[in-house]
């Protein structure tokens, strides 16, 4: 299928690694030219250099920390004219309400839900004017079903998605789409570290990680480029009813009951 | 982006018309050899041989009244080995609850209800036993933003959404994946028909009955395409990780705050 992506111009946020370095990829793969940030320059260069040689695209690296305003105005000032952004940075910090003072909860929001807010207060007027873009945000499961364990990052999950769905209900009769994927557990780096590190605890063998998997959907948890595959269709003129809606993307997990 | 729909066999239920023959396009685009289901055997003649003089593609037709338990039995017979389901047949008549016995509920649940399940009940557990396949239920928007003048589709999708959630649950510790997909108001030959009736009364003029429409996201409804789009990229392999949802598509209109 071709998704009708090629020659626009897509913001990554969080792209040096994870589901955001896969959307990178199979956004290059489809012919997108990229914009891509994160906090660590080398780790940006690195995928800079293989996504314009794998796939002869321009892709332009912007080491920020979007939890500062200014970054988020030098963002703005750089690629004004995306077709498609792409909030996948930040990933908020777990404990329960009686480890996180307001300090905490507001600091762990700073990146992932106000850098969000703040990509989106600047590039969807721009979108509107235009009559056409897309904005993804990438959020995650417990903004569906919420942890108290994990407080502050199913509070800011919430506020993201219903942000993505207050903005999408209208962005349609400006042309433009706002939609949200909700990733479950992603077997990113950091997940396998810690998956890793239980097998250890649980069988003296960090080899075993897999059987830590045995309450996810087929013993596994996502994989970054199924995740990405999602995101890129949803972000191509295919997916061109899809707005103002959260896409559910875990294998289904969310729908078991709870253990 | 490759589907990798190439070389898969598919069945789509309501293929004659507006979704499901927009679903059976895209599928056939793909690669994807077709089973076509509805009741009428001069139109689905008419889908196969558009479908295959486009796309090459290889198409069956099955003119069947989905509704009745003998004919489900005989697609399951003939397809039942396919590696995508994509079940979009029937439409649940319009009335509040002081109209509809349960009689005419449970007749109208027979086609878009119980014909859902009859496939389903066959085909999933040869899928799980395979370890492969994807079931695609088209729905309908009323099971997520209900109206007390469609009870009976809003309580038939409602319950179609539960199942897609309770068995795409499950479905992925066999390598089965179970989506939905709820359109809102698509421009099928009968919302224009509907449009059209609604432009008379309100301007007295027929032909303003895109009007009628200036209230949806976008000032239009739905394009039977962009759903054929969605459900042949929900039903393909480059959505591996996602089961047990329903994917809602309407321009964004089901989360608007007051109905349009």
């Amino acid at each position: 299928m071709d998704l009708g992506l090629k020659g626009k111009t897509a913001i990554i946020t969080g792209a040096s690694k994870g589901i955001g370095k896969a959307i990178a990829e199979v956004l290059a793969e489809e012919g997108c030219n990229l914009h891509l940030v994160s906090r660590t320059e080398a780790d940006l260069n690195a995928v800079r250099d293989d996504l314009q040689a794998r796939f002869g695209i321009t892709a332009h690296v912007l080491a920020l920390d979007l939890a500062k305003p200014e970054a988020i105005q030098t963002l703005v000032d750089a690629a004004a004219d995306a077709d498609i952004l792409i909030n996948n940075a930040g990933a908020i910090p777990g404990g329960d309400l009686s480890k996180l003072s307001d300090d905490d909860i507001k600091a762990g929001w700073q990146l992932k839900v106000f850098g969000t807010v703040g990509l989106v207060r600047h590039f969807y007027p721009r979108m509107c004017e235009r009559g056409n873009g897309v904005i993804i945000n990438v959020i995650g499961m417990a903004g569906e079903r919420g942890r108290a364990a994990y407080i502050a990052g199913s509070m800011g999950n919430a506020a993201l998605m219903q942000m993505t769905r207050t903005i999408g209900a209208e962005s349609m009769n400006h042309g433009v789409r706002v939609l949200g994927v909700n990733p479950g557990p992603t077997q990113t780096e950091r997940f396998q570290l810690l998956a890793r590190a239980n097998a250890e605890k649980q069988f003296g063998d960090a080899e075993r990680w897999p059987e830590t998997m045995g309450n996810l959907p087929g013993g596994r948890g996502g994989l970054s480029e199924e995740l990405a595959a999602v995101i890129a269709f949803m972000a191509s003129p295919r997916a061109s009813w899809v707005s103002g809606t959260v896409i559910m993307v875990d294998g289904g997990q969310h729908s078991r009951p709870p253990a | 982006m490759d589907l990798e729909l190439s070389g898969k066999t598919a069945i789509v239920t309501g293929a004659s018309k507006g979704i499901g023959r927009a679903v059976a396009e895209a599928l056939a685009e793909e690669g994807c050899t077709l089973h076509l289901v509805s009741r009428t055997e001069a139109d689905l003649n008419a889908v196969r041989d558009d479908l295959n003089t486009r796309f090459g593609a290889q198409a069956t037709v099955h003119a069947l009244d989905l509704s009745n338990e003998a004919d489900v039995a005989k697609l399951t017979a003939a397809a039942g080995d396919c590696d995508i389901l994509v079940n979009n047949a029937g439409s649940i008549p319009a009335g509040d609850i002081t109209r509809l016995d349960n009689s005419s509920i449970k007749s109208a649940w027979d086609l878009k209800v119980f014909g859902f399940l009859g496939l389903i009940r066959d085909i999933y557990p040869r899928m799980c036993e395979r370890g492969s396949g994807a079931i695609v239920n088209v729905i309908g928007m009323a099971g997520e933003r209900p109206r007390a003048a469609y009870i009976a589709g809003s309580m038939g999708n409602a319950a179609l959404m539960q199942m897609t959630r309770a068995l795409g649950a499950e479905s992925y510790d066999h390598g089965v994946r179970v989506v939905g997909i709820n359109p809102g108001p698509v421009e099928t030959e009968r919302l224009v028909r509907q449009a059209k009736i609604n432009a008379d009364m309100q301007f007295g003029d027929e032909s303003r009955w895109r009007e009628t429409h200036k209230d949806l996201p976008g000032g239009r409804p739905g394009r039977p395409e962009e759903i054929g789009w969605l459900a042949a990229y929900l039903a393909s392999d480059r959505a591996s990780w996602v089961s047990g949802t329903i994917v809602m598509a309407d321009g964004g209109q089901h989360s608007r705050s007051v109905r349009a």
